[in-house]
Formats: structure tokens, sequence, C-alpha cells
């Protein structure tokens, strides 16, 4: 079973992504912020981060920097957030992440971007 | 002589009693202004949903500036905690003001910084620019560092910030405050939501002293332990949540204290910023940008909200507080030196009328009302002219009504602030009733120091350049609302 | 002995009363105020305690109530799709809604919480799932509710009220509506806009047209928000809305709507508004030519720059470096050599810089032949670590 990485300092909205995603077969751990995040990434296997921006003790962006410093494994990123400013927007590609989401999100949308990125992943893999 | 002398105090005492009603009129009256300022912003923000500051690519941008002298200790968490407000689109600008620690070295090596050709421009003065840093690290894309030779004090420091800023707003604060993650958008909101033109607003500062921090961030708050400091978090409270709130409702709030205040930079700039031979550099700069307000008729307003978003360090040692509060007793006195052609001028409308008159009746007069009233007390005492119960039930009159007073602040600022637990609220009410008899009394004689101090020094070296300490336990300035013990 | 005889005497043996009538006025007044203020005291205290002590149960059972509430909205969400039917159907009795009215909370606050639920749960989705959740409010008849509280008297039950349908999607009607824009209370009008913006099918702008009290910035960021989002909506002709005669805060508007959605038929009208004596619109209507890349404005720009005031200029010199034409920059390069203004040097440099690699040569040239200042200005501005942010 594929294994996300959810980053979000909002309880609720953790439990449901969890919840929705559980159903679709995807297994789920969840961090409240960056340094949580950062531990759970030393101890376990990801296919996938998703994380919002702006969180306690480390945000997103100093969360997909410290992945993208890792350089012997990609893991694919995803950024959802509520922000529209394009700096903001344009900082999180910058630094590597792989796909920005704007909430409020389609969930449709959200599971296709989640399974192409992890079906890249592959490709890159390979 | 002794004849005039009970003549003298014989008449004193009638004025003590006029003035002391007045105090409490005005009090009462603020009391019940900052209830509905209260109420109206907690309406204001069930109406007001904050998600649309972060969602709407409108939103304006802020600077975060905040000068760093000898804080290698704590700076790397605090500027981290900076980095991490919950807000679309900021700057982070530290002004390194001549450390002679390795607060620099720290900045350097934890956020990978480098030294980039900046094009400095001293829209106001401040001392000379060093060396100006960028991060390379694009996580932290948005901190700029600036090392400069030592002003001596922080509108110095400040001044150089606002002078390398690129947004219309800033957030003046101290490095070693700890901010709530939410300050930008709470201290923005009265900017773009207020009818007027807002210049300024403040949020209310509480002790961190006890507080649990983790990396710069607070985990738990409480009451502090020790005991100045509890007496600091009883005064400033009534000076928050009662004084600031209170004028907040009729638009005269006479100063945005220096450990936490969002300004307009535009205007900031076009009165020269900061003043650096001031002591009370932040009420200094309220008076003058509203002075200049008035004067080019604009209508303008200066809003406080409050919830508390700024937790910083009180003097815990009698020492340090003596030199804070002589510090704030002559930026006191300055400030009336100053601007003593703006009191009682009705061209300055509510300014001249309403808040200088009262700041220089109820708070720079109290100190100097209360020494005399203390001395004719000892001299009736003395000469058996005393009328004891007379002088009980005036003395019990005084106390319960300041203590009232303090208690109905706790009580306003209990509908804000949910993070204490039952039994630090409870402490803190304890020392409401000790407060006018222990720490209110140092406070006045401090800014009568103050004031003598100020008295002397402006007689000798007028218009002479005066170099200071920027003492690091002297931040938050705040003019607090006294309960006259007399 | 410079105590008084009697006092000692009467704190002895209690008897207060033995003064009372002799005592003057004012201290009489004293005596009762400082009294009242001791009851006061106590009263404080115990409204401290008995503030906490409900505060605290109530917040225990709400938290309990939401989490309930969160669980059967996810429920809600992910419900299958029943084959036969076109949509789901909730009904209050077979759903386990009901057992949420028994918890001891009074119903309004119950059906409070899971609105606010409801609106956090679309301010996380949009979509099929957003619409799931206005179907549960319609079958719970929620949005009748808040429609008889829109008669309400007190205008933040009113206030809240739209803002409730209006985040949950639902139309009002619009005679209610338009008794509501000219209301007296300001959240009250700028709500009532905003729903007559989002569900006028025909030209939301014509209600703009006839506005002309005002709007705040949040009231801006709120209805550009609005636009931002609405799918089946084409910007008609701004005209009369960009005019000289009309309220700036809606001109103002109105420019970032057409910068947006990228209006050029607008180009002529915003030309018209340099001529306004209002310098911060003046400033933002240059800004927009710039970022529309408005090629055409650049020579008459150009022309008025030298009377222009210091603010306007900067924003000239801005708005020709976003228009990316090779034109201006002579106008530029020698705006940035000849002006002996800091800040007129330093967004001549922008723009010469943003208008890379149009202006390569000039560049080169430039850093070749400049002073100390020009070079570090020049530096500044191409350096991409000061610019990142």
């Amino acid at each position: 079973m594929k294994h996300i990485l959810l980053v979000d300092n909002d309880v609720l909205f953790t439990k449901t992504i969890t919840s929705l995603l559980q159903k679709e077969h995807l297994d789920v751990s969840v961090a409240k912020d960056g340094k949580e995040a950062a531990i759970a990434l030393a101890a376990g296997d990801f296919d996938l981060v998703i994380t919002d921006l702006f969180m306690p003790y480390s945000n997103g962006f100093e969360l997909v920097n410290t992945i993208r410093q890792n350089k012997f494994t990609y893991i694919p990123i995803m950024v959802v957030s509520n922000v529209t400013k394009v700096q903001s927007i344009a900082n999180c590609f910058r630094l590597g992440a792989d796909i920005y989401l704007q909430k409020p999100l389609s969930f449709p949308l959200l599971l296709s971007e989640i399974k192409n990125l992890m079906l890249n992943q592959r490709n890159v893999a390979a | 002589m002794k004849h005039f002398l009970d003549h003298f105090f014989d008449s004193y005492q009638s004025v003590v009693f006029v003035y002391c009603c007045a105090v409490y009129a005005i009090y009462s009256l603020l009391t019940f202004f900052s209830y509905l300022s209260i109420l109206a912003n907690m309406r204001r923000n069930r109406i007001r949903e904050k998600l649309v500051l972060i969602q709407s690519p409108l939103t304006p941008g802020i600077s975060i500036i905040t000068g760093a002298f000898n804080e290698e200790m704590t700076i790397i968490s605090n500027v981290r905690s900076l980095l991490n407000m919950n807000y679309p689109l900021f700057e982070v600008i530290i002004v390194n003001d001549g450390s002679t620690d390795k607060t620099l070295e720290k900045l350097i090596q934890e956020f990978t910084l480098t030294e980039v050709e900046f094009a400095y421009n001293y829209f106001i003065p401040s001392s000379q620019i060093q060396r100006i840093f960028k991060s390379e690290n694009p996580a932290c894309s948005s901190l700029l560092v600036i090392d400069k030779i030592n002003g001596g004090c922080k509108a110095d420091a400040i001044n150089a910030g606002i002078n390398a800023s690129s947004y219309p707003y800033f957030l003046n604060t101290d490095v070693d405050c700890i901010l709530d993650n939410d300050t930008l958008i709470q201290l923005i909101q009265p900017f773009v939501d207020d009818e007027k033109r807002v210049i300024a607003t403040g949020a209310t500062l509480r002790m961190v002293n006890t507080c649990v921090v983790d990396s710069g961030v607070l985990v738990e708050a409480k009451v502090p332990k020790e005991i100045l400091p509890i007496f600091q978090e009883i005064e400033y409270i009534r000076s928050f949540v009662l004084g600031k709130m209170g004028w907040n409702l009729i638009n005269a709030i006479p100063n945005v204290s220096g450990g936490l205040g969002m300004f307009d930079k535009e205007i900031v700039i076009k009165t020269g910023g900061y003043d650096p031979n001031s002591f009370g550099e932040d009420m200094d700069m309220l008076m003058r940008m509203s002075k200049y307000m008035l004067e080019t008729k604009q209508e303008y307003a200066i809003r406080y909200i409050p919830q508390s978003l700024c937790w910083t360090e009180g003097p815990s040692t009698l020492k340090v507080l003596k030199r804070q509060r002589i510090r704030w007793g002559r930026g006191l006195y300055q400030i009336f030196s100053n601007y003593y052609k703006l009191l009682f001028n009705p061209k300055y409308k509510m300014l001249g009328m309403v808040v200088l008159p009262y700041n220089f009746i109820f708070e720079f007069c109290a100190p100097l009302v209360e020494l005399l009233g203390i001395i004719c007390y000892i001299y009736l005492i003395i000469s058996h002219l005393i009328n004891w119960p007379f002088a009980l039930i005036l003395l019990l009159f005084v106390y319960s009504f300041s203590v009232l007073i303090t208690l109905l602040s706790i009580v306003w600022d209990q509908l804000v602030i949910r993070r204490y637990r039952f039994k630090e609220v409870f402490k803190l009410c304890l020392f409401v009733f000790l407060e006018p008899i222990i720490y209110h009394p140092l406070v006045m004689i401090f800014a009568l120091i103050g004031y003598g101090n100020q008295f002397l020094k402006m007689k000798s070296h007028w218009g002479h350049m005066e170099r200071k300490g920027f003492i690091q336990a002297e931040k938050a300035e705040v003019v607090p609302i006294r309960s006259s013990i007399l | 002995m410079w105590l008084h005889k009697e006092f000692l005497i009467s704190i002895l043996f209690g008897s207060w009363s033995f003064s009372w009538d002799s005592f003057p006025v004012f201290i009489k007044i004293c005596f009762i105020i400082s009294m009242l203020a001791l009851f006061g005291i106590v009263i404080a205290m115990v409204d401290i305690a008995v503030q906490r002590f409900s505060r605290k149960r109530l917040e225990k059972k709400t938290a309990l109530l939401s989490v309930r509430i969160n669980e059967l909205l996810t429920s809600a969400v992910m419900m299958e799709e029943p084959a036969m039917q076109k949509k789901i159907s909730f009904v209050k009795s077979d759903f386990t809604i009901d057992s949420l009215y028994d918890s001891g909370i009074p119903d309004k606050e119950v059906n409070k919480i899971l609105v606010t639920e409801m609106i956090r749960y679309r301010n996380y989705f949009s979509g099929q799932i957003a619409e799931r959740i206005r179907k549960l409010y319609l079958d719970l008849s929620l949005h009748k509710e808040a429609i008889n509280r829109l008669h309400k008297k007190n205008w933040e039950t009113k206030a809240a009220a739209l803002s409730e349908l209006f985040k949950m999607d639902i139309e009002v009607d619009p005679t209610d509506l338009l008794q509501l824009v000219d209301d007296k209370n300001r959240y009250i009008r700028e709500f009532a806009r905003l729903s007559l913006i989002k569900f006028t099918k025909a030209d939301p702008l014509q209600f703009l047209r006839d506005l002309s009290e005002p709007i705040s910035q949040w009231e801006e960021f709120e209805i550009f928000q609005l636009f931002q989002q609405k799918k089946d909506f084409t910007l008609s002709s701004l005209e009369g809305l960009i005019a000289l005669d009309k309220e700036p805060s809606i001109v103002s508007l109105c420019l970032k709507l057409a910068v947006h959605f990228k209006q050029e038929a607008a180009l002529s009208l915003i030309i018209n508004l340099i001529k306004t004596p209002n310098l911060k619109l003046r400033g933002e209507a240059i800004a927009c030519l710039g970022k529309l890349e408005a090629k055409d404005t650049e020579k008459e720009l150009v022309a008025i720059y030298p009377e222009q005031p210091h603010v306007i200029k900067l924003e000239i010199l801005t708005a020709l470096g976003r228009m990316q034409s090779r034109r201006c920059l002579d106008f530029l390069e020698k705006e940035f050599i000849s002006s002996s203004d800091f800040e007129i040097k330093k967004y001549a440099s922008d723009a010469i810089i943003k208008l890379y690699p149009l202006s390569k040569s000039t560049i080169d040239k430039l850093m070749l032949n400049a002073g100390i200042l020009n070079q570090k200005i020049l530096n500044h501005s191409l350096n991409p670590l000061i610019n990142a942010s």
C-alpha cells in the first residue's frame, strides 16, 4: 500500500483527508508541523508528502527545502494551501515542490494528482 | 511657617480629593469604554473571517523589523519563529546593532547568509550601515540582515530597518519577544477594515517570564512566578485591556507600545522616523504621526486589539526595573517638554484637548501629586492634625476603588484570553490586592527619579546629543495606567 | 500620644456609628462608594470563577459535539451515491443527526456549531464534496432558519445569517437583499452587496455602477475573490466604472479586475484616469497600464512624466519596465544616469533590468561607465537574492 505523509496543523483537515484517502486504499500518516514531519520522514518510507505552508516551528517552505536537500531519495511533494499570492506559489516551485493545489480542494483532482505523482516517481526510480 | 504649612496642606487635601475623584471618574468611564470596544472587537471577529486575508491576492505585504544587540542565546530560534508567521507576504529584517558577541556569526551560519550589494538609502537618519546580508537558502528568502554600527538605541536600529524595507506596513518588535503566529493577520486587520485611515495598531503584551517556550513558540502561557513580573503583568493588563482598549473607543490612544506595533510606513518616513534622542521613542513617534495627520488635515485612527499577541521578558530584579522605569519617566518628561505647545490647543482636536491633557494631568503629574500627598499625610500625622476615621475611610476608598478597577480589567481580559489555568488567574487576582501597597509606590518613585534626571540633564546638556546604552531589558514601553493610592 | 482617644475607643469597641452623623457629606459618599467597591470586588472575583467554570463546561461539551459533528459530516461526504436516485437526500431521522440534539446543548447552539463546521468543510473542499454539504444543509432546513434570522432586529444576527447564506451558496430573495443593501449597519450592507454580486445572473458589475459609497479594503478583497471564483462569468464593459467621477475605491477595485481579467478593451478608460487629481488613483491607473502591457500608452506616459509628482514618476518608471518595449529604453537610461534622486535611479534601474534581454547591451554599457552609486543600484536590481521575496 502506498504511504502518504500529510503535514498540516489543522486537525480537522488532516482527519478528513485521512479518512477520504484511506477509502481510496492509501495509507496516511499525519504530522502537525514541519518539525514533526522531519522526524516522521527520518523514521519511515513515504511515497508522497502533502504539506500546508503556514505551520508553527517549521513551515512548509522549509519542509520542502529539507526534503529536496536530501539528494538520495526523491519524494514527490504536493503543497496544499489557502495562499494565492504568486510570490509564495513561485517560491514553492523554486524550492522543488511538484505541484501546488489551492484550497478549497476538488477531491477528484487531488486524487488524480496524487496518482500522477506516484506514477511519475516510479518512472524516476526506474 | 507652621501656620502656612497647615493652610497649605489643608487646601492641598481638597485638591487631592478632587484630583482623585476625577481620576476615578475617568477610570470608571474607561472601564465602560473598554468593555464596549472589547465587545465590538469580538463581534467583528465573529463576522470577519481571517481566511480572507490569507486567500486574497491583494493582501498588503508587511516588513517585520527588529533590532538585535547581543542576543546570541535566543537569536536563532526567535528569527525562525518570525519566519514562520502565518501570513502570505512578509519579510523579516534583523538589524544587528553592533553586537559584540556572536549574534551575527550565528545568523550567518544558521541561515547561510551571504553579503549582497544592497543599494541602501538613508531616507530617515540612522547610524552607518556596514553590510547587508540575504539568505542563500531559498526557504528563508524573506530574511534580510543589516549589520550596522551601534547607534545606542532602538530607534536608530528600527530606522535602519525601515530604510531597507520594501512593504507599505511594518511591524516593530523586539527580537526576544515571543509573538503569536497570527500576529500579522490580527494587526493588519484594522488597517484594511477601518473606515478611517489607520496609521498604527497594537495589541496586548504580557510577561513571558514563566511561560513554556519551545524554539521561539509559546507552548503554554503562565502567570509569572517571581513577584515583580506578576505585578508588571497586572500593570500591563490594566494598561492595555483597560487603558488602550478604552481610549480605542474614542480614538484617543496616546501610545503604541514599542514591544509590538504595526505602522504605516509612509507616514513614519514623512515624519522623519524614530527619534534616537528620545527615551520614549514609541510615544514620540505616535505624537509626531498624529500631529502630521492633523496638520495635513487627514482623518486618521490608531487602533488597539484586546488579543494578547506578544510575550515579553519583564525585569525580575529591582535594579533592572528601576532602570527601565527611570527611562520611561524621562521619556514622558521629554514628550511634554517637546509637545507642550499642543497641550490644550484646540487646533489639535482630540490630541490637543483629550489625549495630551489626560496624559499630562493624570499620568505625568500623578507621581508628583502622590509624593506631595504622602508628605502631607506624614505632616498631618506628626502635627496631630489628622482625623483618623476620615483618613482611614479615604484610604479605604482609594484602595478599594483601585483594586476594583484592576480586577475588572482582569475580568475583561478573561473575555478574550483563554490561555491561563484557573489557578493562575486566581493567583493574579490575589496579587492585585498587594499591588497598590507594594509595587505602585516603587514605580512612582522610579518615575520621579526619571523626571528629576531628565530635568537636570536637559538643563545641562540642552541640544547636546547623548549616547544611551541599548539596554536589553528595557523594551516594551508602556505608559501604565496608574492606580493612585492617594 | 498622637492618636485620638475616641478613635481608639471606637475601634476597640466597634462602635462606629457614634460619628456617622457628624461625618461631612464627602466622607459619607466616600464610605458608601468604598463599600460598593468592596462589593464589586467580591462580585468580580465570583464572576471570574463562575465564568471560568461555566465556560469550561460548555467548551468540553461543544468540543465533544464538534467531534461528533465532524465524524458525521465526513461520513456524509463519503456516502456512496445510491445507484437508482440521482442524488442522496439526507433525512433527519434515518441519519444519525438526530442524536446530536439530545446532548444537553440547546438546539440553536447545536445548529450553530453544525453550520460552522459545514462552512469549514466548504473552505476545505470545492466541487462535489462542497455540494454534498450544501445538500445536507438544505435537507436539514437550516437555510430556513437563517432566512428567518434576516428579519431579526439585532444587526449581528442579521449579518451572521447573511454571511452564512452567502457561504452556503443559498440565494436570498432579491427584494430582501435590496432592502439590506440600504441598511444602516456597514457589515450588513457589505454582505448584502456581496450576495447581490454573487447571485446576479445578468451583469454583476451593474450593481457597482449604482454604488456611490466607498468600499473598505476588506470588502475589496472579498469582491475580488468572488470574481476570481466565478466560473460562468465574463467581465462586461467597465465603462462608467473606470471613470473620473466614480468613487475612487470602486475605481481601484475595477482596475484590479481589469488586470486580472486582462481587459485590454478598458485601456482607453484607464488612460483617462491619468488626469485625476487623486494621486493614489493616478498611480494605480499607471500601474494598471504597465501590468496590461499597454505598449501604445508608453509615449503618453513619457510625455506627461516631467510634470508629475515624485510618486507618480516612480509608478511610470515601473510601468515602462513592465511594458517590455525597447522604445523607452533610452528614456529609462537617461533618467537613470541624469537623475539625482535615489529612488528615481533605483526604479529606473529596476525597469531596465526588467526589460532584459532587450536591455542587455544597455546594461553592459551602463555597468562599464557607471559610477559607484549607479553600479551599486544596478547590482541591487540584478541580484536574484534581493528580489526573490
